[in-house]
């Protein structure tokens, strides 16, 4: 079997030629569903839900939130949530100010490795559940929000290590008027050893910067005066500090020097050669 | 998400997405439900992406989950005779190539067509499964090393 070989297999199945405008047209028809027909038992999760919340709220918090499992849930990862209601998350339950915004870091899984997840893959991953009301008590209605949000490690400049370079997905949804999002970056409990944050800062995909951020020669990261934002620090636990896998994460993401060739897959094992296509 | 912004996902990857479900499903009307399933998912959940390229691994990665949720569903559903015909063994006659691919463990198939037929790099598949790119390497030579051993033949 050749590359071509294989193409021609593959394009060989035909597909309905009208995918495209079936799909779109569905996803309007589904836009416009009321929320009760796209999720029959949203209401009775809601009720379980503040249920559930009120009995779990600390006291410093205004407002009863769902909990991390609930937020996977609701995205649809239930491996996740099983995490998140198991021993190995971490319930934070921190509120801070962000521009007009309170921001409450419910929980965390430090890490967890996707192959519980989803077969086929074994990445360790990072979650973090974030709740955003505003400062004002109006409802917040859309499904995304101003801020920006990324992990950060004392040591490692801002702009080295954060949600880009550690690969992060953000999910994010509205109920009740409060927003939540479920944050997912590669794991790190590798910089244990060191203080790692969730920062939250005003801007949408704002990566970090010596505007925002500064960065000292003892490796403390700090706001820039006059910037808003919340730095969480992440319970982590320093056991599972791993500098080696640190330093292999740290020197993928160093830029290429300009004049260096493309990269060829050094990396690979000794038993893997490259494979014409 | 905005409509545009949905739209332009629905147009710009539908065909990879549907490519990419196939590694894991038998026929086309399957993928075109688990692709359909995926964007229904960008919908609702109203992800949000950095760019383009964020977006595709997010999509593909959704895509081969849900695949492997249909294909998991069909096989508890199945009876176990049935089960079991399903996956080539080393007696029968040589099966076709994508029936070939579809018996690999997901993991290997999925690899092996981000590398042969959307003509990605080790380390762009590393990139788009959240996976090193040793076990990208490791899973592309040992899943052609199958699909060579199940098709009888050499694998280029």
């Amino acid at each position: 079997m050749t590359a071509k070989d294989y193409r021609d297999a593959v394009d060989a199945v035909s597909f309905r030629p009208d995918f495209v405008p079936h799909v779109l047209s569905l996803l309007e028809a589904h836009r416009k569903e009321p929320v009760s027909m796209k999720k029959p038992a949203l209401k009775t999760v809601l009720v379980a839900a503040a249920l559930i919340a009120a009995l779990a709220v600390t006291a410093s918090a205004a407002v009863y939130f769902l909990s991390p499992g609930q937020v996977a849930r609701e995205v649809g990862m239930d491996a996740l949530a099983q995490v998140f209601e198991g021993e190995d998350a971490v319930r934070v339950n921190q509120t801070e100010t962000v521009g007009d915004y309170q921001v409450t870091l419910l929980g965390m899984a430090p890490g967890v490795a996707l192959s519980q997840l989803d077969d086929g893959v074994n990445a360790q991953k990072t979650y973090a559940v974030l709740a955003y009301t505003r400062t004002d008590g109006t409802p917040i209605a859309e499904s995304g929000s101003d801020l920006t949000v990324t992990p950060l490690v004392e040591g490692y400049a801002p702009w080295q290590v954060n949600a880009w370079s550690l690969n992060s997905f953000l999910a994010s949804f509205t109920q009740g008027g409060t927003l939540y999002c479920l944050l997912e970056c590669d794991t790190v409990e590798p910089f244990a050893d060191h203080t790692v944050y969730l920062a939250v800062y005003p801007g949408t995909h704002s990566v970090p910067n010596t505007q925002i951020f500064s960065f000292s020669a003892d490796g403390a990261i700090a706001y820039q005066p006059g910037q808003e934002g919340v730095l969480f620090p992440l319970p982590l636990d320093p056991a599972k500090a791993d500098p080696a896998a640190v330093a292999a994460l740290t020197q993928e993401d160093a830029p290429p020097a300009s004049s260096a060739p493309e990269a060829d897959p050094a990396d690979v094992q000794a038993d893997v050669q490259l494979l014409p296509r | 998400m905005t409509q545009d912004e949905l739209v332009w996902l629905v147009e710009t990857y539908s065909s990879t997405l549907l490519r990419v479900a196939l590694t894991r499903l038998p026929t086309a009307a399957d993928a075109e439900d688990v692709v359909q399933e995926v964007f229904l998912k960008v919908l609702d959940r109203a992800p949000r992406f950095r760019d383009g390229e964020h977006a595709k691994a997010w999509l593909i990665r959704a895509t081969l989950n849900q695949a492997s949720d249909l294909r998991r569903r069909r096989r508890d559903d199945a009876p176990l005779e049935e089960t079991a015909l399903s996956v080539p063994g080393p007696s029968e006659e040589r099966p076709d190539l994508l029936s070939a691919l579809r018996s690999l463990p997901p993991a290997y198939s999925s690899v092996i067509h981000l590398y042969y037929y959307e003509g990605y790099s080790i380390k762009e598949i590393a990139k788009l499964l959240a996976l090193p790119a040793a076990t990208v390497g490791t899973r592309l030579a040992r899943g052609r090393r199958r699909l060579g051993e199940l098709l009888k033949e050499e694998i280029l």
